[in-house]
């Protein structure tokens, strides 16, 4: 498994005096770091960090097409996985994929969140609101391959994310999202079926401007 | 299967082949049954992972920074498994004769012997302690001594770094270490020792050096809030005053040489790079031994912020900004 041989030490001595990161964190397997995280070992989540943070940022700006949200709510995940990691235990499930999901739900938070603060604004000052809304560009931006991928359902957005955006194969999403790959497949038919109808309006909509 | 399930398999296998690089065409020939229908969704898939590869990233240098909020946070459930580590931070510094009478004070003691009562209890743990899987074991092992220079100037794995006391050793004592369990008196003397030793600095090795004494040896673990007077070098003779575990790990709050060398053995020996983040050579995680105050201040510069052992150890920091999705 993970032992300190000779060879090891000299490896880690040598990464040291180069100022490389340690080998054993950088060798470590996902099992290896999830039972260190579970024991809140700081440099298990800084190498969980380093490996994972630019994936589930990615796919955090995917899903709201924002940088600086997506930069904010990606730490929220690793805290959130912080405290959730006592419920945590290594089955198998990449890491990756647990974040994943940690994620997925930290997005949909967020933009409930978000619609209701815009359903609040909306009530109090509707007039403003309407210039700001930007509704109308975005059904406008709809050829733009994003703005229709947002404008699916949550689980749609997973699926077509991480299997075309993340390069997942279908059994990857299918425990990323904890259902059947049947499911899986049905929901990726469904969203592409809804991406081409969307794709299709948009391109309508240009044509008429 | 159902016509549905089936066009689900169908399309899957087509979207596969087409992310693998066979022509559209060619695929669709193979489902001739179902082309008609797969085309229209088979194209919204091939143009979907067309933008998917010619779309790029905006680059996050924030991301890195970010990891500030993250350590924030295990150092938070650090805390909140282990809340009397708070405590022993603002506590521990004053002696036992000058700190308030508490309950926890008069109850300790009795919980001590109650523990020792409970020997026999603690055998049978440690015979099943004894059985769990390696990976455990290494990742104990690992809790306790993540750090470079203590793995190589340690065969126990225990270096020294004190795992009982720092928040690694909260860790510790989650999943518990075969050998800690072992000791008898592991209950009672957990807590480390305020002392002030004297003796000869023997194998300075980064941040880790070994106090030789008339009556024995210990290891001296400096960091960031050690107060270091004189150059410490091989064969000096010095004064450490701070906390000594069971493990006989002394955690430097003061060294003093008061003597150098007779022989210098190293003439070059400087400062030890204790509690400076930018040096080169390797440091302990200042931060979490007992004797310094945990880090809690967002650094400015990226490359500190670096997530992963490279950035608390001052090395060549590969931001998680700078890799692809």
């Amino acid at each position: 498994m993970f032992s300190k041989t000779d060879k090891q030490v000299e490896r880690i001595e040598s990464a040291a005096a180069n100022g490389d990161p340690s080998p054993v964190l950088a060798d470590a397997s996902d099992e290896w770091l999830a039972e260190a995280a579970r024991s809140l070992n700081e440099d298990a989540w800084a190498e969980i960090y380093r490996r994972h943070a630019q994936q589930v940022y990615a796919y955090i700006f995917y899903r709201l097409g924002d940088q600086h949200t997506a930069e904010d709510l990606a730490a929220d995940v690793f805290v959130k996985a912080i405290g959730g990691i006592k419920g945590y235990s290594y089955r198998g499930t990449p890491l990756l994929a647990w974040l994943y999901r940690i994620a997925h739900n930290v997005t949909a938070d967020h933009r409930k969140a978000s619609a209701r603060r815009s359903q609040h604004q909306l009530a109090e000052a509707p007039e403003e609101i309407e210039e700001r809304h930007d509704v109308l560009q975005e059904l406008d931006d709809r050829s733009d391959m994003m703005s229709a991928i947002r404008a699916l359902t949550e689980d749609q957005q997973q699926v077509v994310i991480l299997r075309f955006y993340h390069g997942m194969s279908n059994a990857e999403v299918s425990t990323v999202m904890d259902k059947p790959e049947g499911a899986v497949k049905a929901l990726q038919t469904r969203a592409l079926r809804s991406l081409r109808r969307l794709l299709g309006e948009g391109r309508e909509r240009q044509e008429t401007a | 299967m159902s016509a549905q399930q089936s066009f689900d398999e169908a399309l899957d296998a087509a979207i596969d082949a087409v992310v693998a690089g066979e022509p559209i065409e060619v695929v669709l020939a193979r489902f001739a049954s179902q082309s008609a229908a797969l085309r229209p969704v088979l194209e919204t898939a091939v143009r979907a992972t067309q933008d998917a590869s010619a779309r790029t990233l905006p680059m996050s240098p924030a991301l890195a920074d970010n990891y500030t909020i993250v350590r924030a946070a295990v150092e938070r459930a650090q805390l909140a498994e282990r809340p009397d580590a708070a405590e022993d931070a603002v506590g521990r510094r004053a002696p036992w004769w000058q700190r308030r009478l508490t309950f926890a004070s008069l109850t300790l003691p009795a919980g001590a012997f109650a523990l020792l009562a409970l020997a026999g209890v603690s055998g049978a743990a440690a015979a099943s302690i004894a059985a769990t899987p390696d990976l455990r074991s290494a990742v104990v092992d690992f809790v306790a001594s993540p750090h470079v220079p203590d793995l190589s100037s340690s065969d126990d794995g225990g270096g020294g770094h004190d795992g009982a006391s720092s928040p690694r050793g909260v860790a510790g004592e989650t999943v518990p270490a075969a050998g800690a369990v072992a000791s008898p008196t592991r209950a009672s003397d957990n807590r480390p020792t305020h002392v002030t030793l004297t003796g000869t600095i023997a194998d300075l090795h980064g941040n880790v050096f070994t106090l030789k004494m008339a009556d024995g040896e210990t290891k001296v673990n400096i960091d960031g809030g050690t107060q270091v007077t004189g150059v410490l070098a091989d064969g000096a003779a010095a004064s450490v005053t701070g906390d000594l575990t069971a493990e006989k790990n002394l955690h430097a709050d003061s060294v003093a040489v008061t003597a150098p060398p007779a022989n210098p053995a190293n003439p070059d020996a400087t400062p030890t790079p204790h509690g400076n983040a930018d040096q080169k050579t390797a440091t302990p995680a200042s931060e979490h031994t007992p004797g310094s105050q945990p880090d809690h201040t967002p650094r400015s510069q990226s490359g500190d912020h670096t997530p992963g052992a490279e950035g608390e150890r001052g090395g060549s920091p590969t931001s998680p900004a700078n890799q692809g999705p």
